[in-house]
């Protein structure tokens, strides 16, 4: 386990972040910072470490996958929110069940992510409104994407501003 | 029939299967959304749901029952989490991040050369804490828990617990009250940590009565005449979730349990300053105070 002591300014280093566009904010965030000294602090570094990036995504996701649950049962929005929730658990023991005993996670993650791509791409040309809820899904996967192509450029100046984190 | 049945009780092995398989499979950036509706499953778990309630009708004497329900919601998320937390500790190595306030206590027990006792409440990840600490120090520490009531489940925890616990760790249980007080005094005596939770009694053990947020409670004994016997401090300390992944580790001023003449009178002492500390912490994060049976007869009733 990597840990960071003592060094509050090391929440904005982007091995905590997991998404594409959190990483580069958060290195546009680290670039800016001035050491912050903090006792007594331990800070983990682990891609899923931070709060706010998974629960704008658990609600980015919910949203998005219950708007086109709303669509194809033809059910309030609301509703469709716990249709969603509860498919969630169903949908995951497609892999679970396959695959006891094993570390699932990033096998289940590009499933779920197909899945509300494959329904984005679906109802992208659909005449009702539900083809900007297909489109924000695509435009936010693009610009990840696009993310991550320019992190894979910044690579070199993110690993030494995080060398120089854990060194401190 | 009954065997099978009694997997799906609330102790019942069935749901730490459920978890582990969870903690394996559920996307993390999807976990919001798990934990929100499985905490609102839990709400329908009716004597866990009444026991919290129950507690913080003392806890919060003001409060409406309407708004306790809502409350126990909360204190069901951050179970939920915490839980969860301890799990993928275990299985995946995966850490929170930590903050410690009384560091200076922390510190001191962590570099002092004799024994010490940590005294502790079903608080946040009080498990996830004492793995931590085992990794992270130098010293033996052995932690005292109550056994699982399920048999199953014990045999799970326990399978768990043998592939996953940290080197430096020894677990131990509570119901085998004489034998284990030997074993920890003799622990003490040669420089180890015993960790307890001093805020449930479980059946059979000897214990202290107390006043908790002004009701008559009970508090283990065993701590107290361990720290007296073994002439070692007792350090009160709370494992606080502040949020997704973040705890707090507050250690608070040790406590001296002194050998005097009138040993009822000392130990009335020390299980009164360990309430009144219990109580400061439980006040202030009532929402994750793992209690759920009703921590005084008088609420019971």
């Amino acid at each position: 386990v990597k840990l960071v002591r003592g060094r509050a300014d090391a929440r904005f280093m982007p091995s905590r972040f997991h998404f594409a566009i959190f990483r580069l904010g958060a290195f546009v965030r680290l670039r800016s910072a001035k050491p912050q000294p903090q006792r007594g602090l331990l800070l983990a570094v682990d891609r899923h470490q931070t709060a706010r990036e998974h629960y704008l995504a658990a609600l980015w996701y919910v949203g998005s996958a219950a708007c086109f649950a709303s669509e194809l049962l033809s059910i309030p929005i609301a509703l469709a929110a716990v249709v969603v929730l509860a498919s969630f658990q169903l949908l995951l023991c497609v892999i679970g069940l396959a695959r006891r005993n094993q570390n699932n996670i990033r096998a289940q993650s590009i499933f779920m992510m197909a899945l509300l791509a494959g329904g984005a791409a679906y109802y992208a040309f659909a005449k009702t409104w539900i083809r900007f809820a297909a489109w924000q899904v695509l435009a936010v996967m693009a610009l990840n994407a696009l993310c991550a192509l320019i992190l894979f450029f910044l690579r070199g100046s993110i690993a030494r501003a995080e060398a120089s984190l854990s060194a401190a | 029939v009954r065997r099978f049945l009694d997997r799906f009780h609330a102790q019942g092995v069935f749901w730490r299967q459920v978890l582990r398989w969870a903690v394996l499979n559920v996307p993390i950036w999807l976990e919001p959304a798990v934990m929100a509706l499985w905490a609102l499953i839990f709400l329908l778990w009716g004597p866990g749901r009444r026991g919290v309630m129950r507690n913080l009708s003392a806890i919060l004497p003001r409060s409406s029952p309407v708004m306790n329900f809502l409350r126990v919601y909360r204190v069901f998320w951050n179970f939920a989490w915490t839980i969860a937390d301890n799990v993928r500790f275990k299985e995946l190595r995966v850490v929170p991040d930590w903050e410690f306030e009384g560091l200076e206590h922390f510190e001191e027990l962590q570099s002092r050369p004799g024994g010490a006792i940590i005294l502790t409440a079903h608080m946040g990840s009080y498990d996830l804490a004492a793995q931590l600490f085992a990794e992270t120090s130098s010293r033996q520490i052995v932690m005292v828990r109550a056994p699982e009531t399920d048999a199953a489940t014990r045999r799970f925890e326990e399978d768990l617990d043998a592939r996953t616990r940290a080197a430096g760790l020894t677990i131990d249980f509570s119901t085998r009250a004489n034998e284990l007080a030997l074993d920890l005094l003799h622990a003490l005596r040669n420089g180890e940590i015993v960790a307890i939770q001093g805020d449930r009694v479980t059946p059979g053990i000897a214990a202290l009565p107390a006043t908790l947020f002004g009701k008559t409670t009970m508090l283990p004994a065993g701590p107290f005449a361990l720290a007296m016997a073994a002439r070692v401090p007792i350090y009160p300390l709370f494992v606080i979730r502040l949020g997704r992944r973040r705890y707090r580790l507050y250690t608070a001023p040790p406590l001296e349990v002194v050998r005097t003449r009138d040993r009822g009178e000392a130990f009335a002492r020390a299980a009164t300053q360990w309430s009144e500390e219990l109580e400061r912490v439980v006040r202030a994060g009532w929402q994750q105070w793992f209690e759920f049976r009703p921590f005084s007869e008088e609420l019971a009733a």
